[in-house]
């Protein structure tokens, strides 16, 4: 590969925005968050951020934010990952390994069913307020 | 344990940010078989006498997690320093910030991989939050500097994956040109 430029990287950003009519990040409806605290990237939490990229590259999705924070508090769930996205609970998965973060953007994302066997945390609140209503 | 050299970093780069950083400055320098890594922040900084206390695993600031009784970052690298022959180092001031880092023999063999350089980089540079991230790359005889302010120009939201998979791409060419030479 040769050494690029930044007039390059430019360049390449506007060719991919024309090819995706990428919205800008005010349009993003879907936030997947990965807690990289020491555990978190003991546990391989920056492995778990690369497949959340492949994954949401091969199924196309352009309408997702992905994002860093520190320890989402549960170590022994390790890597842990939150997910915001509009008529879904904001759920905190735990365990995420590369395998399941491609469960997730398939089922939790793409067709709004839980990867229940992963949910560590936050849903029965929010189920339980839609239940009251 | 980190896997990788390169976890360790994104680990310090995560403290500076905890620390409340506005600047971060990385150094990844191989030269004459040493390969120097610091991260320097401007955060909110330590005292000596928390210093001393956080190279114990069993010592954290509680200010994210209140119940949280241990913290790994800085002992994990203080024994992969140890553990090679290393050297570790540490300075701080309240307010003024933290400088971590450590200096480590390319051919020990209990060293642990590099790992990704390239991905790591990448992240450092996408954390959160509006802040400067200069990752200072330095070679045998050639090196290259990242700013975010000037990719975030480039690419826009280093948040978006697709900026983040262009500015992976930039960096394994910046790598390479380092190693052709």
């Amino acid at each position: 590969m040769a050494k690029m430029s930044l007039d390059d990287l430019r360049a390449m950003r506007d060719q991919k925005r024309r090819e995706l009519e990428m919205r800008d990040a005010d349009n993003k409806t879907v936030q997947i968050i990965v807690g990289m605290g020491t555990s978190g990237i003991a546990a391989g939490a920056k492995n778990t951020l690369s497949a959340f990229l492949a994954e949401l590259e091969q199924h196309g999705l352009t309408n997702v934010s992905l994002r860093q924070t520190g320890s989402l508090g549960l170590d022994h769930a390790e890597p842990t990952v939150e997910v915001r996205m509009a008529d879904m609970p904001t759920v905190i998965y735990g365990k995420v390994t590369p395998k399941v973060a491609g469960e997730i953007v398939r089922s939790h994302i793409m067709n709004k069913t839980l990867v229940d066997e992963h949910v560590f945390d936050r849903p029965a609140a929010d189920i339980l307020e839609r239940k009251e209503q | 344990m980190h896997a990788s050299l390169a976890d360790l970093l994104l680990d310090l780069v995560h403290n500076a940010v905890n620390a409340k950083a506005a600047t971060i400055g990385v150094r990844w320098a191989e030269r004459d078989g040493v390969l120097d890594i610091e991260v320097a922040d401007d955060g909110s900084g330590m005292s000596k006498e928390t210093q001393q206390r956080a190279l114990s695993p069993f010592y954290t600031d509680g200010v994210a997690h209140p119940t949280r009784k241990v913290g790994l970052g800085l002992p994990f690298l203080v024994q992969t320093a140890d553990s090679v022959g290393g050297e570790f180092r540490l300075d701080s001031e309240p307010g003024r910030g933290t400088v971590v880092g450590v200096r480590l023999p390319v051919d020990h063999v209990d060293l642990p991989a590099q790992g990704d350089v390239c991905e790591c980089f990448a992240y450092a540079l996408a954390v959160t939050g509006p802040r400067e991230v200069v990752i200072d790359r330095v070679g045998i005889d050639d090196g290259y500097t990242l700013r975010r302010s000037e990719l975030e120009d480039a690419l826009g939201d280093l948040e978006d994956p697709e900026s983040l998979r262009l500015l992976i791409a930039y960096i394994r060419s910046q790598e390479e040109a380092v190693w052709q030479r």
